[in-house]
């Protein structure tokens, strides 16, 4: 094998290693994401087959089952996504104290931020309020 | 009053007793990592073993992760979202997995042994408890998912669940004050 083909070989290998490593981490932080942001399922590869009704009164019913199928799905999206966010909030807190110990923090700057990460967990995590209610809940 | 009614009643009264008592446990557990804690700047004072880095941030962020998971999977139960319930649960165990393989392996298996020394009985101390902890939490949630399966839990009624996730959220809570006081504060000893 001469040193041009060589080369032309290389050249294609880390071509297709970059775009398909592109392509694969695209995909992955979409499905990622969905998993995260959206109503907890993966996307479908293939579209479900919808059969709509002809009869009226079935047309109706079927309306409606769709409109509290959405909603259903909204709430759930909506109660997934407070929990990513005190995800997001966490993960950056704790990012900013593991930079901030290499800038030189002092200990009581460590200590604030690890008292701001667990009133956000106490809070949102581990519902507080609750203790105090007025029995709502589960 | 109609039977139901009054069952619901009565469930709202023993949920409002039960979350009364586990708070109160952790308020007893908290004492327990506090005095941990306050040894560890007893006898550390304002130094700290050199650890691997790393591994402290990986299996935090690790934790941090199954926090959101075990979250993740009680916000599913309330949305009547079975699949993504059992699913996160089951994520959480992973993770949990995760966090003590990071924990046993690359910081007991380092430098520091739990002869030597103060720093040797603190570093173990704290994190040997906190993974009893883990491990606890870990059987709890595979109950807690066994009895889901089972279909022992709806969207109204389901303290187990909540309780273990607390229960979870509060291993957590714990790290978030033990990471620091392991791996960030103070100057590092070779």
């Amino acid at each position: 094998m001469t040193t041009s083909t060589m080369y032309l070989l290389a050249t294609a290998a880390v071509l297709v290693l970059t775009v398909g490593g592109g392509v694969g981490l695209a995909v992955l932080f979409h499905l990622g994401s969905q998993l995260v942001l959206g109503d907890g399922r993966l996307p479908r590869l293939v579209p479900q087959r919808v059969i709509v009704p002809t009869e009226p009164m079935a047309v109706l019913r079927w309306r409606r089952e769709q409109d509290e199928e959405r909603m259903a799905v909204a709430r759930r999206v909506a109660a997934y996504r407070s929990g990513a966010t005190v995800l997001i909030v966490l993960a950056a807190l704790t990012g900013f104290e593991y930079v901030m110990n290499l800038v030189g923090i002092s200990v009581f700057g460590l200590f604030v931020i690890a008292l701001v990460k667990a009133a956000i967990i106490v809070h949102y995590f581990m519902h507080v309020a609750t203790v105090f209610a007025a029995g709502d809940g589960h | 009053m109609s039977g139901s009614t009054a069952v619901h009643g009565e469930y709202r009264a023993a949920l409002r007793n039960n979350r009364l008592g586990l708070w109160l446990f952790f308020l007893s557990e908290s004492f327990l990592f506090i005095g941990i804690l306050v040894t560890r700047f007893y006898l550390w004072g304002n130094t700290r073993p050199e650890l691997n880095q790393l591994n402290g941030l990986l299996v935090t962020i690790v934790l941090l992760l199954s926090s959101f998971t075990m979250n993740r999977a009680e916000t599913a139960l309330v949305q009547n979202d079975r699949k993504t319930f059992l699913n996160s649960l089951l994520v959480t165990v992973v993770l949990g997995l995760l966090f003590l393989a990071g924990v046993i392996v690359f910081e007991w298996g380092g430098h520091i042994r739990p002869s030597d020394g103060a720093y040797g009985a603190v570093l173990f101390g704290m994190t040997g408890m906190h993974a009893l902890h883990v491990v606890s939490g870990i059987v709890f949630i595979l109950i807690v998912w066994n009895n889901g399966r089972r279909g022992l839990y709806s969207s109204e009624q389901h303290w187990g669940v909540e309780a273990c996730a607390i229960w979870w959220h509060y291993v957590d809570l714990v790290w978030v004050f033990f990471y620091p006081a392991l791996y960030l504060m103070g100057q590092a000893i070779r």
